[in-house]
């Protein structure tokens, strides 16, 4: 008899690659929805991959190289961590078919391991982005014995695991204790951004008191102290750098156990609350009291603003990882005005503008305002509703108006607070501030225009969980990095030609970014509404 | 007077799969129109082409004089369709659900107050018309749908397996509302499996199989002494 686990991770593997749509289902528009989007990931990936290897050969070549496994495991458990915060509880406890596989003849311990192993899955195709180039390029250079190889090989199998086990229990922990309250959602969005900050700052602290002491004792041994100091943040580097430097395969295999004990015994210890604690996150209750009263009208179009702005604020997940960007953009803003800009860039250790570069700054805004693309997502959110709209007497161009609004909604007030906090601290020209707020106000009327052409064009409304769409769909990741991409291009642009006119550059990008907006929103007009056929 | 005229409707689904084959079928003003097949004869497939949820290959479809191809709001206006298994918005509560349907085909608010809690009323849901709709059993989501479908008293009225999931108070009420629908002039043209409710409540019934319509015409003229069941093994047998 097969093993029952794997008949579920099989089952989940197929369910959740879309990979029967591809092979049974292969219409010339799916294949190529689908070839778009492993470019895209293949893309995004290299960039990662790029990222972690231009780090490792930096690190080598400034003689930092025993620092750089130690490096990779901790930035991919964090990473991990912070990825899977939410995912891994909501994918462990409140499935869609949790009420499927409850009924069939299989042990729940089979179920939550499955369910695991689907967030492991996952997580393990990022820790080797991340720890594959790290890894190969601090061999090569330091001419490392081969041993390392297959120690290595392990290492990013068995990195994933703890921060999802951590991930899970956190991500449970927050759930259980909103779960009880009265406002349950918003006391559940307002913890889980507590976590997020408190995860962040929890790193950031470490990493800080890394380098003032390494100023002030001024030790020769950096990479000795980087280490003890990356150990400090996560123990569990200690037993990864013995394995992976000094090729401790004591050190490999008590990692091992250590991870495999956690799962093991997070797995036994939720199989005997599993039921309570997932029954207990997938019920709600109502007073069965009502009694029809006053109803107000609407026009449609604010009807479906409406509707729209509910759905935004009653999932976590949506309203977590599309609020990030507006959010971290607000308490910038906020903490520039009370410290000023220089003092921040000190503080966060990071270089401080070049005058003559300022006009960057209003790109950087419109780069973290693109992260807030709601539109790149809330019409593959419509998934199993989808008919709801389609059988309505609507225009698609109302439907997709009501769900730019919602993203404008978001974008607007922020941008104009931000900008206002950044001329009022910075202090600088005229023309300067009036860029300040001009090109974040475009942003804010192209990242709803975009992403929502974005979604039209590559919808995907037979999703089983709405963590597929928002944090891992090929719209989402298009609408989320192509917008960055079109604030980075003009930076880009200033950075590697410095004698050109800077302002010319903002003005030309400015009206680049009008015309796309303009272009995009026209070609939206005329779309029909997308199908699930 | 028509109130739906399918003409020459074909669908085809990829792997040039014929889901509905050249189906013509005209519903009148009174009409309870039952359309029967077994599973995957497409019968949800042309119920979908009618609402306009599905595009299709050849033909059109007429709803009050107007083409679901090239006027697909003014068509829309006037229907209303059921799907088998409603799945609504669980973010919003009943009342707002409904609400936003009224907003959609413009009800002015005494007519929409008058309207849910006559429906509500009816099919007892008003107690939990203040809760999420995430709350609600599939009995209780089913009988929001068809609230929502009938607030606009639609002229047309397309419900796909209505009674599935319904307690038989539910079914009963349902019945009769639809009567009333009927004797105030409207259609309803609706798929079921339950020969015995389709050979009570309908005037007409439709037999499709493959995609392909085999029968349809006035119940009385087509059972003629024998039963709808007979009927159905009877037309299905020759198709063999």
């Amino acid at each position: 008899m097969k093993n029952k686990f794997w008949i579920l991770i099989k089952n989940q593997l197929i369910s959740q690659s879309g990979l029967n749509d591809l092979v049974y289902e292969a219409t010339h528009a799916k294949r190529r929805r689908t070839i778009i989007f492993l470019i895209l990931m293949l893309f995004v990936s290299l960039m990662f991959a790029g990222y972690s290897y231009y780090f490792a050969k930096k690190f080598c070549e400034l003689g930092l190289g025993q620092v750089v496994p130690a490096t990779a495991f901790a930035i991919t458990s964090l990473g991990i961590l912070l990825y899977a915060l939410f995912q891994s509880s909501d994918t462990i406890f409140s499935f869609k078919d949790r009420d499927q596989l409850m009924s069939l003849p299989l042990k729940t311990t089979t179920i939550i391991a499955s369910k695991f192993g689907s967030v492991y899955g996952q997580n393990l195709i990022f820790a080797l982005i991340i720890m594959l180039p790290m890894g190969i390029t601090f061999a090569v250079m330091t001419k490392i014995s081969w041993l390392f190889y297959p120690i290595w090989l392990c290492l990013m199998l068995i990195t994933p695991i703890v921060p999802i086990m951590l991930a899970a229990i956190l991500g449970t922990a927050v759930k259980m204790v909103a779960i009880h309250l009265k406002y349950t959602k918003l006391i559940n969005t307002i913890l889980s951004f507590g976590l997020i900050i408190g995860v962040m700052y929890f790193c950031y602290f470490n990493n800080t008191t890394n380098l003032s002491q390494m100023q002030s004792q001024k030790i020769i041994s950096i990479s000795s102290i980087l280490v003890a100091k990356i150990n400090q943040f996560y123990p569990l580097t200690v037993l990864a750098n013995q394995a992976a430097v000094k090729f401790d395969v004591w050190s490999l295999l008590l990692l091992a156990l250590v991870s495999l004990a956690m799962f093991y015994v997070f797995t036994k210890l939720v199989a005997l609350k599993y039921q309570t604690i997932s029954s207990l996150l997938i019920s709600s209750s109502g007073n069965s009291k009502y009694s029809i009263s006053k109803l107000s009208t609407s026009p449609p179009l604010k009807s479906l603003y409406k509707k729209e702005l509910k759905r935004f604020f009653s999932s976590t997940t949506y309203l977590i990882n599309m609020s990030t960007g507006i959010i971290l953009l607000l308490v910038a803003a906020i903490a520039c005005y009370f410290s000023g800009l220089d003092t921040i860039l000190k503080t966060l250790q990071l270089p401080a503008i070049p005058s003559q570069f300022m006009l960057v700054l209003p790109f950087a805004i419109g780069i973290i305002l693109a992260m807030s693309c709601t539109a790149a997502v809330s019409l593959s959110l419509e998934g199993k509703n989808l008919w709801i709209i389609q059988s309505l007497p609507l225009k698609p161009t109302t439907i997709y108006k009501s769900k730019m609004l919602v993203n404008l909604t978001l974008l607007l007030p922020v941008s104009l607070i931000s900008s206002l906090l950044f001329c009022l601290s910075l202090r600088v020209n005229f023309e300067l501030n009036f860029w300040i707020f001009v090109i974040p106000l475009i942003y804010c009327f192209f990242t709803p225009v975009f992403s929502m052409f974005v979604n039209i064009k590559l919808p995907n409304f037979n999703w089983q969980s709405e963590v597929t769409v928002i944090k891992q769909g090929m719209s989402s990741m298009i609408g989320i990095f192509g917008g960055m991409l079109a604030g980075l291009i003009p930076i880009i642009v200033m950075f590697t030609f410095p004698g050109w006119n800077q302002h010319l550059i903002v003005l030309l990008s400015a009206i680049t970014l009008v015309i796309s907006t303009a272009i995009l929103y026209s070609l939206i007009q005329r779309s029909p509404l997308p199908s699930d056929d | 007077m028509a109130v739906l005229e399918i003409k020459h409707l074909t669908k085809i689904y990829k792997g040039n799969k014929k889901a509905v084959d050249d189906f013509s079928l005209t519903v009148e003003s009174g009409d309870i129109y039952g359309f029967i097949g077994h599973n995957g004869a497409g019968k949800t497939t042309t119920i979908k082409a009618i609402a306009g949820i599905l595009n299709f290959n050849e033909g059109d479809v007429i709803i009050n004089g107007h083409s679901i191809k090239t006027n697909p709001l003014d068509c829309k206006r006037d229907l209303a369709y059921i799907p088998d298994n409603p799945d609504l918005y669980e973010h919003l509560t009943g009342i707002q659900y409904l609400n936003f349907i009224a907003d959609v085909f413009d009800i002015d608010t005494s007519t929409r107050k008058t309207q849910i809690h006559k429906y509500a009323q009816a099919f007892d849901l008003s107690p939990a018309l203040g809760n999420l709709i995430s709350s609600y059993s599939h009995g209780m989501k089913q009988k929001l749908a068809l609230i929502s479908g009938l607030i606009h008293s639609p002229r047309l009225l397309l419900l796909d397996e209505p009674f599935v999931g319904l307690d038989p108070e539910a079914s009963i009420t349902l019945k009769k509302i639809m009567r009333e629908l009927c004797d105030n002039g409207s259609a309803i043209f609706f798929s079921t499996h339950v020969l015995d409710v389709a050979e009570k409540l309908c005037n007409k019934v439709a037999i499709i199989k493959n995609g392909r319509l085999l029968e349809s015409g006035d119940m009385d003229k087509l059972i003629k002494n024998q039963s709808l069941e007979s009927l159905y093994i009877e037309v299905e047998d020759n198709e063999k």
